[in-house]
Formats: structure tokens, sequence, C-alpha cells
């Protein structure tokens, strides 16, 4: 069998998947850069051999890659600022990111037509995943709980005046096109007090305002800073959610990250967090993942890693998908955060004996390795 | 930030309490009444969950309760009036504690209390009360002849309260653990405002005092050092604050500091040096999450 990978060459990622592929006898490899892709570079002919399995991967961690592809968008690239791109963490044309990251792959799934591939994971499916308005309103039509959604809001007004009509007192704003928390805003307020925590870093100097990514959460409780930050969100296309308070253990929040991988819940991670944003490179750790299920009951374990298995039967052109999930303060409510395309890295985390990307190579091989495609 | 809630209560496992559902069992489990997000909004109330409770047919053989999320928009009246309500089925209740609520579920700041008085008059048997959140708390009436530890968790003690324990009448104190906080969160009073309560004579059993998450935290410290009320204490608890080598290297020059059976210093900012001299006390000592100033400022624990 033979794995053909898109991604960033430099990035560990791949690096880590090959290693695994080429411990295989039976496997090769090939990869194709993004940057190749964009500068229209690739003889697809050349990598592609019987029997072969697509991985698409991140094309994040890559300034280059991420300029070429907003400029691969087409629309209105007069406006970009490519100063602003070249900004180490600064936060913008997240949209027009999604834009280009959007034609690119529908043109990467022309290009593969007419070849006879397996994909791991689709490019359509790919494309719904990132855009957590069309993935939450995927799951809500498979029946699948996530925390009650706010729409039709473009400015700090509006929001504050949904919240007190609908009674909800905390919020998370998430960038629809947004991955590693980028962008995302946990608000709340309670009469005359506001505040939101982000990773976002603003900088306001004379006039100008910008906003950075950041590996320190923050926590904002001037209203005048808050509506500045949260307005500039809401220009974009955003998922705006109610925040619901996660259980806690040991002094700190959690929620997992599962993994499944063709239909199974197979390797999970408990995210511990002091802060509502719970993302692994935020300083948050990996909590004692037996420990907490001890705590909230092995049953209620079992729901959260059939609730995941729900959510990947919404996506049955993927072979793998990492899931976040909550369950509630009380431990009533099993709730889906996102679903993540490229949630698979998880170094070193082992189920059943296999890594998340060994898994991922056998189940590839497991279901495809019977069928000769060429 | 109050990150967790309670686990362990009173030796007892914590479970939260759901209506029809919860089997319950006085012996093995502390309860839990509180409202999730969701109950909150359809309506339901902190009320009808602490009747539903109170209408268990063992209710009697309850010792130990305890009231989380009661509602965003209002105090803590509505938990007082149902508990003084319901003080009967309630006869044997020992231990209290009003507003396990964590970060995630509310600011410690945002949670309103109201006064808790009341309480006090309903349950002449109860021995341990614990409160989370200061505003709007108050006490119009501190007098209690049983209780033996009384615990308030704030991010800023408003005065009122300070001056409300100061004139109690609570002669059967033997624990009194006040997170004092943050002036911009309702701290309001001076040092000298705790001279009462540090200085011995006010309660005799005393012997557990927690002054702390407070960023008068040397002060306290150098008061305490100049008290005979080192003398009466097992365990000194000056955690969560700003301490620093001024207010540790006061409470070594009191000899009585080697009397204790615990000192907790956890989250200050003392140097190597300091935290050397206080392990060679040779008590029993935690001085964990050791804080590094911030531009010029050391920040407490728990404020916002």
């Amino acid at each position: 069998m033979h794995f053909l990978v898109i991604g960033n060459p430099e990035n560990r990622r791949l690096h880590s998947f090959i290693v695994e592929v080429d411990a295989l006898k039976e496997c090769s490899h090939s990869v194709i850069s993004y940057i190749d892709l964009l500068d229209d570079k690739v003889k697809l002919d050349n990598y592609i051999r019987p029997n072969t399995v697509v991985k698409i991967d991140s094309p994040g961690e890559n300034q280059t890659v991420r300029k070429k592809l907003i400029e691969y968008g087409k629309i209105n690239i007069q406006h970009i600022n490519n100063a602003f791109l070249s900004e180490f963490g600064r936060i913008c044309y997240q949209d027009e990111w999604y834009r280009g990251f959007f034609s690119f792959l529908l043109d990467l799934k022309d290009k593969f037509s007419p070849f006879k591939l397996h994909f791991m994971n689709s490019i359509d499916s790919i494309l719904i995943m990132f855009d957590k308005v069309e993935t939450k309103k995927l799951l809500n039509q498979n029946k699948i709980l996530t925390p009650i959604a706010l729409d039709n809001i473009y400015n700090y007004t509006e929001l504050r005046n949904q919240m007190f009509n609908k009674k909800i007192h905390n919020v998370f704003i998430k960038p629809a096109h947004s991955s590693s928390a980028s962008g995302v805003i946990a608000f709340r307020t309670q009469g005359s007090f506001v505040k939101a925590i982000s990773s976002v870093e603003l900088i306001s100097d004379q006039g100008d305002v910008r906003f950075y990514n950041s590996l320190k959460v923050r926590t904002y409780t001037d209203e005048k800073s808050i509506i500045t930050l949260i307005n500039n969100f809401l220009l974009g296309k955003v998922s705006l959610e109610q925040w619901i308070p996660k259980a806690s253990f040991k002094g700190l929040s959690f929620d997992f990250r599962v993994v499944v991988i063709n239909g199974k819940a197979r390797h999970i991670v408990a995210r511990t967090s002091k802060s509502p944003i719970t993302n692994l490179h935020l300083g948050n750790a990996r909590g004692n993942l037996s420990e907490i299920v001890t705590h909230i009951s092995n049953e209620r374990f079992e729901s959260i890693k059939a609730v995941a298995e729900n959510v990947a039967k919404c996506f049955p052109d993927c072979l793998y998908l990492g899931i976040d999930v909550l369950i509630s303060a009380n431990l009533r409510h099993i709730m889906v955060l996102e679903v993540n395309a490229f949630g698979d890295l998880l170094p070193n985390l082992i189920d059943d004996g296999e890594t998340v990307y060994e898994a991922q190579i056998k189940a590839s091989i497991q279901k495809w390795s019977k069928h000769e495609t060429i | 930030m109050v990150h967790d809630n309670l686990e362990i209560f009173n030796g007892k496992f914590v479970s939260d309490f759901i209506p029809n559902e919860t089997q319950v069992d006085f012996t093995n489990h502390t309860y839990r009444l509180r409202l999730d997000f969701d109950s909150i909004e359809n309506g339901s109330t902190i009320d009808e969950l602490i009747h539903s409770f109170a209408q268990l047919p063992n209710i009697h053989q309850c010792q130990e309760l305890i009231i989380g999320q009661w509602s965003f928009d209002s105090g803590s009246e509505g938990v007082v009036n149902a508990l003084v309500n319901l003080k009967e089925g309630f006869k044997n209740l020992k231990t209290l504690f009003i507003g396990d609520i964590t970060y995630e579920e509310q600011e410690i700041s945002w949670i309103q209390q109201s006064d808790l008085s009341p309480i006090l008059a309903a349950y002449p048997n109860l021995e341990l009360l614990q409160i989370r959140g200061g505003t709007s708390l108050s006490f119009s009436n501190l007098k209690h002849d049983n209780l033996k530890s009384l615990i308030i968790q704030t991010g800023g003690l408003p005065p009122n309260v300070i001056e409300e324990i100061n004139n109690s009448h609570l002669p059967n104190l033997e624990k009194l653990e006040l997170w004092l906080g943050d002036e911009n969160y309702g701290f309001e009073s001076k040092i000298e405002d705790l001279d009462i309560i540090i200085n011995a004579g006010k309660f005799p059993k005393l012997t557990y005092l927690g002054l702390k998450n407070s960023f008068l935290q040397d002060e306290i410290a150098i008061k305490i050092s100049q008290s005979r009320i080192l003398g009466q204490l097992h365990t000194l608890d000056l955690s969560m604050g700003t301490l620093t080598d001024l207010g540790a290297n006061a409470l070594l020059r009191n000899p009585a500091i080697s009397n204790l059976h615990f000192l907790n210093l956890d989250h200050h900012y003392m140097s190597d040096e300091m935290m050397e001299q206080i392990k060679s006390l040779g008590i029993p000592v935690s001085m964990n999450d050791r804080e590094v100033e911030d531009d010029g400022y050391r920040y407490i624990e728990v404020s916002e």
C-alpha cells in the first residue's frame, strides 16, 4: 500500500507519520508539499501508484503557505496587506484564508479525479470541518448535542441583547475557520460586570489596533477593550455558542479530545486547564485519564466515546477525526465542542499498542488493501 | 479563581443530588444541590431543589449539605429562606457550605451572598459553616454557641463582615479561615481592623487561624508575630497571598512559631534563603506555588 501525504514537509506531523509508514514492509510513501501544489509544480502521476491512500495533512505553521492560500482565494487581493501576513502571530484574514483553502482543495479534488485513490479523509469533509458553523449544523441535524448557538450577531450590542433575552450569561466566540483556539474568546457577563478570556493579545497603539495569537491566556475586564476585541472578531464569520461550565477534577476543569479511527473511539486525552480554553498548546496539560474516568464513572466515559463515534458517522468518508467533547459540571450533559480534521497530532499516545498514526495506517490497510484500484 | 468543586467533604464523597434519580446514602455521601446551566434557563429554581431534597423520607439523617450554583442573577436570600423554613427536616445538620461554585460556573466576585444570620439562628447545632463569595455578604447577628468552624472564601471580604466578626459571639470557635481578597473586589479594611482577630482573647478555643489570600499578607504576618495568639494555634494559614521575606522573617522572630503543627505558606513570594530558614524550623510547612513579581506587581491567588 502506498501513502501519499499532502502537507508541509518540515512539519513534525508529516515526519512522524511517514516514519510509521516506512516501518511497515508492505508500505511506501511519497510527499507533496503545499508549496509545490500552490506553485503548480506538481505532476501527480509521479506520486501515485497502485493502491494509493491520500492523507491530506494540516497546512498550518507555515507562513508562506498561509500567504499563498490567502492569495489563492483571488478575492480583494489588493486589500491584503503583506506586512500583516509576515508579522509573527498576527491574526488577520481568517475568512480570506478559508476562501483560498476552499478553492485550493476543490481544485485539488479535480486534479485527483482522473485517478483511483482512497482518501483517508475526503476533501468535502475537511472543508466542512474547517467551518465551525457548518459542522455544528451537521451535528445538530444528526441529533448530536452541542452548546446552544446564538445566530445573527454582528456586533457587541447585539450580542449583549441576545444574551440578555436568552438568559445566557456565558458564551464562546469562535472564528468559524480558525484552528488552535486562534481568535477564540470566552465572554461572560452578569449585571454590569463583563469579562473576556482569550489567547488573543490586543495591542492598541494610537488608534491602531492589532490582534495577535499568544501562548498566554489573558483576561480582559475593561469593557472598552472587550468591545474592541469582540467587534473585531464579529466582523468575520463566527460560531457563537453558550459556554457550558465543564466538569472539574483536582482543581482543573477538563474536556476530552477523542480520536475516532475507522468508526471507533481510540486515542483519548483529557485536556485539563485553569482556563475555559483547554487547547494543549496554551500551557494546558494532559490529565490523568484513568483518574478522571474513575471520577466521572466508566459509564459516562463510555457515553462520551459513543457520542464521538456518532459524530464520526456524520462524516462517513473520513477515516479519522479529532473530536472535542465536554461533560458539564454536574456530569449530566455530554456535548460536542469541535470536530477537527487535523486533530490527530497526539504524540506518544498509545491505544491498544498503537500510536495515532500507526492506528490510522493499520486501519487503512485493513480497509483498503484487499482492493486493487488501478 | 476557584477551579474545583468539592469531591470530599467531612470525609464523605460529594455527589450532586438529582431528584427522582439519586439513590441517597447519607452514611457515605454528602449531597450538593445546584442548578446546571440548563436548569437555570428552563426556569428550575434552587428552592424547588432544596424542597425536593428535604422531602426525602430519611432527611433527618442528613448531617452535611452543600449548596452550589443557585442562579446568575439573584442573591443567596432564597437559599437562606428555604433552609430556615425547612429546619425541622434538617435538624441534624452539622455542616453547611453555601457557594460551592467554581470559576467556570461563576466568578467568585459575581456570587451574590446575603445576610446569613438567620441560618445561625435556625441551626443551633451547626458546627461548620463555609461560605464562598463576599459580595453582599453580611451577618446581622453573628452569634452561635456551638459553631466550631467558620470559613469565608472571597476575592474581597467586605468591611462589614470583618466588623461583624470583631463583634461576634462564637465561644466555641476552633477554626477561622478568611480569604481577605483584593481591594478592587471589595476588601476595604485596614490592617488595624484585624487586630481583634489577631490579638489573643477574642476566640479562646481557636487553634486554626487562616488569614489568607491577602495583599496585606506581610502586614498580617508581622501582626501575628507580635501577638500571643501563636501560643494557642496548631495551624497558621497565610497562604494564597503576597507574603514575602518581610512577613516570613517576622514570623521567624517569634519562638512560638515552632509550636505549630502546620504552617501553610502556599502561593508566596519568598526567596530561596527564606524558604530554607522556614524549613529549618522543623515543623510541617507547605510552601508550594512560589510566584514571581509581574512588572513589580504581586498578585493574590483569588480575586476576580
